[in-house]
């Protein structure tokens, strides 16, 4: 029967709206509970009816609790590092499981994108020193591979030397503040090669291109090792285009830190950069179509990453 | 035929002959999607150097009893295999067609190596990985500048896949004649290097051919790149219970060692190091060997790289939260109610009243074990090995009597390992090892402890829910919080490389 799928359509309208309105009800007593004075207020009118079901202390705690996080989402918002506490659940864990957390926000075009944690106990250093020295040592952490962890950690969190008679000279705060920067960089790269895609109408080209069917599992990166004499056609449908128009960007990739930037054109140049974490392009080589470099667009494609496209299409 | 020794690579158009065991083992392992996508692929413009077909212009003579009529031209061959594909139908149509019709005269090495990848992408658990890690070896003339974070400093091996594809190339062709293929996947972040070894000192097509007559040696080695780590994962390509032979092992050692010098760059040498990890699962290798968030942040850890722990920062809202949580342990509770339901359970009715116990049990492993471990999560180790390192729980009184008897059984131990054939495993105490064992006072037996199923840590957690295991006693390897497969503890602890866990 047809009004199957009609009832089938009007629960699921029905769910949806249910979300939504439940979503709006939790927006509206967040925004109730952050009343100021709120429990004061609560106090000094006693609800002279008996509707209210609540006792005081739930309506004491769920205030408590509104006002505490509160409070701690704008200190979140605001500083971008922050600390905390954990408890390791593990029985054998060392210090007693005590665990110092370390939050980093990274906030981008008024949102904040993503949140990484470093989680750091305080142990006995391993050395049979005169006296026995405790230092910082991550115990876990969520931060990316393409991140040089390691390195900061060597940088700011050295835990004495190999001698043992290296001074213990552990710096949280600067660790903190340079790990934000690289994990902040990153993300900036990110946007700004979403953008760069944007730009050269690549984002929403793609749904098109999938559904042809043909969709290759992957691409075949040494599809040029063969032998027989002629040159294989990279790109397909594209050879007409080559005449009649100027060349279009087919594509720009990037590696997953966003370090080294491919740009392919459909006259099959192509260029390579290689961006600085502060988004810079700093070198570039382009190659026509026969493999001679292209020594004046390389030349416009150093600056700014953010302005590439344009750059190079000007 | 050629009988000069040569030092190319086999290249992409060799064809072997349909007969061949390799061409008889992928191809009707691939289901009728697979194939037809395949097929398509090779027929595409760019594809059609490697993966010539039989065409009606290549047909000397009438032949009245072929089973396919060649078609006139590529496009008309790409119709009928978008017709294929449009139409329902049995694999074996489709199978059919491609080996004794369209590719009578022999299949490709593109096109081998493209449908063992397929093969691989539709099957994540058909082969074994073993995950290493390309390590820098520190340069001793400027050790401070590798450590340096500045502006441009980069510390994961640049990957650049035709400098890796010649360097690997010029390691191995003195060595072995292979082919190779290297693809970026689209649907996942990585990228696949097969290699196909050809034990000959000739690449040309006839002695691809001849080389069938060895039975048991596997013939591909598969690499896997996650994109932007410094890992590495690699695999045999063998059957299931196929036993790999010393030949076939060693070639892949070689390729293996050659990997590493393919990456290197003078001034910046790289090794290969083992991580202690092998799994058959690629999505597990992904999430404990991988790009992203969850490298070093296993079991219990796993809510900090989900967003279950933090909230966003200006997310204000407090009271849906209790919603949220009810949801997620009712679902939690129908899962585990369909996985006990099997003979020789109690009946539903029992399982759905909750006791306190139960309740609180099940708590315990939401403490302990996080998201993770979920039965059928795709994530799932096979097997986890530990070597317990700590001494023997023992009274005060009798501890100078075992110790004593400690000592030789160890030793004891040590020599019947030299006495058994085969490779020594990794889990053996090392002379190091066991110097700090003499040093403890206590007796400290040599106990290895295995883990072994489809989903060890699921399965750890179902205990735990059930009381079997203490969740508040147990140790934490056994969350899968080490993120390792084989290791040896030490203090309840495994014991770990110094440095940062996961990078």
């Amino acid at each position: 029967m047809a009004t199957y799928e009609q009832l089938d359509a009007d629960i699921s309208d029905l769910h949806t709206r249910i979300n939504t309105l439940k979503a709006h009800r939790a927006n509206l007593s967040s925004v109730l509970l952050s009343q100021p004075h709120l429990a004061a207020r609560l106090q000094t009118q006693p609800s002279p009816s008996t509707s209210n079901p609540d006792p005081p202390e739930v309506t004491q705690k769920v205030i408590t609790q509104q006002s505490r996080r509160n409070l701690e989402n704008i200190h979140r918002a605001c500083v971008g590092v922050t600390a905390y506490k954990v408890s390791d659940p593990d029985p054998h864990a060392q210090d007693h499981g005590n665990i110092l957390g370390v939050r980093i926000d990274v906030a981008l075009g008024g949102k904040f994108v993503e949140t990484y944690h470093v989680l750091l106990n305080y142990i006995q250093n391993s050395s049979e020193g005169e006296e026995k020295k405790k230092s910082l040592r991550i115990h876990k952490h969520t931060i990316p591979a393409c991140i040089p962890l390691q390195h900061l950690v060597n940088r700011w969190l050295q835990a004495g030397g190999k001698d043992g008679e290296m001074q213990v000279h552990q710096n949280l705060i600067r660790f903190g503040r340079s790990l934000r920067k690289e994990l902040v960089s990153y993300h900036l790269r990110q946007q700004t090669l979403h953008h760069l895609r944007t730009e050269a109408g690549l984002e929403h080209r793609n749904p098109n291109n999938d559904d042809v069917g043909i969709a290759a599992t992957g691409r075949v990166l040494n599809a040029f090792v063969s032998d027989d004499g002629h040159s294989s056609d990279t790109e397909e449908a594209e050879d007409e285009d080559e005449a009649s128009n100027p060349a279009r960007i087919l594509d720009i990739e990037a590696d997953t830190a966003v370090r080294q930037v491919t740009v392919t054109w459909s006259s099959r140049t192509t260029a390579v950069v290689c961006i600085s974490k502060d988004g810079r392009v700093e070198k570039a080589v382009c190659r026509t179509k026969n493999g001679s470099r292209d020594e004046a667009l390389s030349r416009k494609a150093i600056g700014p990453l953010r302005g590439l496209v344009r750059r190079l299409v000007a | 035929m050629a009988t000069a020794l040569d030092y190319k690579n086999i290249p992409h158009s060799h064809r072997l002959p349909v007969s061949h065991r390799e061409v008889q083992r992928t191809f009707p392992k691939l289901s009728r999607q697979s194939l037809v996508s395949l097929a398509q692929q090779w027929l595409s413009k760019k594809n059609r150097d490697f993966c010539r077909p039989y065409l009606l212009s290549d047909r000397a003579d009438e032949d009245d009893e072929e089973l396919y009529e060649p078609a006139q031209s590529y496009e008309a061959l790409q119709e009928i295999y978008r017709e294929l594909a449009g139409r329902k139908g049995g694999r074996r149509e489709v199978l059919d067609r491609i080996l004794e019709g369209d590719w009578r005269k022999g299949v490709s090495m593109y096109q081998l190596a493209t449908a063992e990848i397929q093969y691989l992408l539709d099957h994540p658990n058909a082969l074994r990985w073993t995950a290493k890690r390309l390590t820098k070896i520190p340069n001793a003339r400027s050790p401070v500048t590798d450590m340096e974070v500045t502006n441009d400093s980069d510390h994961l091996p640049r990957f650049q896949a035709q400098t890796f594809m010649s360097n690997l190339a010029k390691e191995l062709t003195p060595l072995m004649k292979a082919h190779y293929l290297i693809t970026r996947i689209k649907t996942s972040p990585v990228t696949i290097l097969r290699v196909y070894i050809h034990d000959s000192p000739y690449s040309n097509e006839a002695s691809l051919v001849i080389d069938s007559n060895s039975t048991d040696s596997a013939k591909a080695v598969f690499f896997v790149w996650p994109n932007g780590s410094p890992f590495v994962y690699s695999s045999l390509a063998t059957l299931t219970g196929q036993v790999v032979g010393d030949d076939g092992r060693h070639l892949r050692d070689i390729v293996q060692q050659a990997i590493p010098k393919a990456f290197s760059r003078p001034s910046a040498r790289y090794q290969l190091t083992n991580t202690n990890f092998t799994t058959k699962s690629l999505d597990a290798l992904l999430t404990y060997r991988g790009p992203g968030k969850s490298n070093a942040a296993a079991g219990g850890w796993s809510i900090f790289q989900d967003h279950s722990f933090s909230q966003n920062a200006l997310d204000f809202i407090t009271t849906q939260k209790g919603d949220g949580q009810d949801k997620a342990s009712g679902n939690k509770s129908n899962t585990n109610g369909e996985s006990k339901a099997g003979p020789g359970r109690p009946k539903r009715p029992l399982d759905n009243t909750e006791s306190p116990g139960t309740k609180r049990r099940k708590e315990v492993a939401a403490g302990r074990f996080g998201t993770s471990a979920q039965p059928n999560d795709g994530q799932g180790l096979e097997r986890l090995e530990v070597r317990i390192d700590d001494p023997f729980p023992s009274t005060s009184d009798d501890s100078n009597m075992t110790h004593l008897d400690g000592d030789t059984s160890n030793i004891d131990a040590q020599a019947a390992n030299r006495m058994r054939r085969g490779r020594p495993s990794l889990l053996d105490r090392t002379a190091e090892d066991l110097e700090e064992i003499q040093n403890e006072d206590g007796w400290v037996p040599n106990v290895r402890v295995t883990f072994q199923g489809t989903h060890v840590f699921a399965g750890i957690r179902q205990l735990v829910e059930e009381g079997i295991v203490d969740g508040e006693k147990m140790p934490g390897w056994m969350t899968g919080e080490a993120g390792v497969t084989i290791g040896a503890v030490r203090e309840g602890r495994i014991r770990s490389k110094e440095g940062v866990p996961g990078v």
